[in-house]
């Protein structure tokens, strides 16, 4: 059920342990492979044919990027590549440069990086860049100082031509890339056209290095197969996460947990499984019963695990609860109107036998559910029909 | 740019016209070619499509100014070289 048809860019902070140990090791296979010095070559040979300082600037790079998120998929199908927003992380001490993320790379890699070695953009600049109205004065300013002062600030081979030679060019530029997404999202510039800056930079001439594709190719990211975590734009059967602060109105802007096919269920209720872990229960329409964790950052659903082999479509109500004793359950109401209380181990298929707590007239009920009481006792909850 | 020399910062910043040799090299017709040397040490520049110069190991700050973006690559060089020293410092408390 997660988004497996589109690849989800985040901010590097949003990576899962597992999501940013896997990236560093694709860094390190497409190293030694020597994609990542031919890419620093491509770059430092066009540097200044028009990837730089021209209308290409966004689009040559939309197309770099691409290509290398791919060769990192060649590693591991699921890895997309991850921004650094200098407007936040603006500080050496920030995790982006720990040794378990792209700190490692500096003397391995030879980087000579000297962290702040100049001024960088305020987010203040940034969001004045994304006002602007038309895409010659928007890329001239997000190109130069938006992005160039991360390269010097980075130092070393990141202020060379061939920078892409340091991990963090990547990073940068998917950020870039963002910025350019999101300002070709905004309402107001939304159909904004692409303007030529020069002969042979236009919206269909060819990109360099890459001369079957133009600029026209790749302005829709989303046709090229990624997205962002700061695209809020809901579509079908996500999966959103809302905080309430408890006061009027101040319930939390949404979090997409799930980026789609969570309309196929049947049954979605929250609850705990028997070893007291949060978890998303859903029966799907094979009748299994599945059980997902929840991270908390967009995208982050876990894959689920299947407690209950089949079945599970019969019922009339299903919820999650706790009994007199405090065990957590679940609950069903099956045909006959009795109702059934398990309990989840939490691993596959380890749902146990039910206990029939009622033995009948259950199906009677319009709604059912369990909550606690003021005085804390756990109880179920039933309206009749 | 004409050619000039400028001391800057206890460095020597000079710009020179390329010996005739490089020129024939470069091809005949082509426009005067300056080289950018700092130190006696040459360093590489080119061209943005807007004419703006950028050096290669300095490329994300463009100048139309060949001589004040030796400057700038001086003042950078020596802001690394400050944070370098200060990072071995750090790392040998």
């Amino acid at each position: 059920m997660r988004g497996n048809d589109i690849g989800i860019r985040k901010n590097y902070r949003s990576l899962t342990d597992v999501e940013r140990d896997r990236f560093i090791q694709a860094l390190f296979h497409v190293k030694s492979t020597g994609f990542i010095d031919e890419f620093a070559r491509i770059h430092a040979e066009h540097f200044f044919m028009g990837i730089h300082r021209s209308s290409q600037f966004l689009p040559w790079h939309r197309e770099m990027l691409l290509r290398f998120e791919r060769e990192l998929q060649k590693f591991h199908s699921e890895i997309t590549i991850p921004y650094w927003d200098s407007t936040v992380d603006r500080n050496p001490s920030d995790p982006l440069w720990n040794n378990n993320f792209l700190g490692q790379f500096n003397l391995e890699w030879g980087l000579g990086r000297a962290l702040g070695s100049g001024p960088l953009s305020t987010l203040q600049e940034v969001e004045s860049n994304q006002g602007r109205d038309n895409y010659d004065t928007f890329w001239r300013e997000l190109e130069n100082p938006i992005h160039n002062r991360p390269h010097v600030w980075v130092g070393g081979v990141m202020a060379d031509v061939a920078s892409p030679g340091d991990p963090a060019f990547y990073l940068h530029h998917c950020c870039i890339d963002m910025l350019w997404a999101r300002w070709q999202l905004a309402p107001a510039t939304s159909g904004a056209p692409f303007i030529s800056s020069g002969s042979g930079l236009g919206l269909h001439d060819p990109l360099m290095e890459w001369p079957d594709r133009t600029p026209a190719d790749v302005l829709d990211h989303h046709d090229l197969g990624y997205t962002y975590d700061t695209e809020t734009q809901f579509k079908t059967g996500q999966l959103l996460s809302y905080g309430d602060a408890g006061t009027p109105g101040n319930v939390s802007d949404p979090v997409i947990v799930g980026f789609g096919g969570w309309l196929d269920f049947k049954f979605l209720f929250a609850g705990r499984n028997a070893t007291g872990e949060n978890r998303i229960y859903a029966v799907e329409q094979n009748g299994q019963l599945l059980s997902y964790g929840d991270a908390g950052t967009p995208g982050n659903v876990s894959n689920p695990v299947v407690v209950g082999f089949g079945g599970w479509l019969d019922f009339k109500f299903l919820f999650a609860g706790k009994n007199a004793i405090g065990e957590n359950r679940i609950y069903a109401v099956d045909q006959n109107g009795q109702l059934l209380s398990y309990g989840d181990a939490g691993t596959p298929g380890n749902i146990s036998d039910p206990v029939v707590v009622g033995f009948g007239g259950w199906l009677d009920f319009k709604f059912l559910f369990s909550g606690v009481n003021l005085s804390g006792e756990d109880r179920i909850y039933a309206v009749v029909a | 740019m004409e050619p000039e020399h400028q001391d800057y910062k206890g460095h020597h910043i000079e710009l020179r016209v390329r010996d005739t040799g490089e020129l024939r090299v470069l091809g005949a017709g082509r426009e005067r070619e300056l080289e950018l040397l700092i130190d006696n040490k040459p360093i590489r520049y080119g061209q943005l499509p807007d004419g703006s110069y950028a050096l290669h190991e300095y490329a994300y700050d463009w100048s139309n100014n060949l001589m004040d973006l030796a400057k700038k690559f001086i003042d950078y060089q020596d802001k690394v070289n400050m944070i370098r020293h200060e990072s071995e410092a750090n790392e040998g408390k």
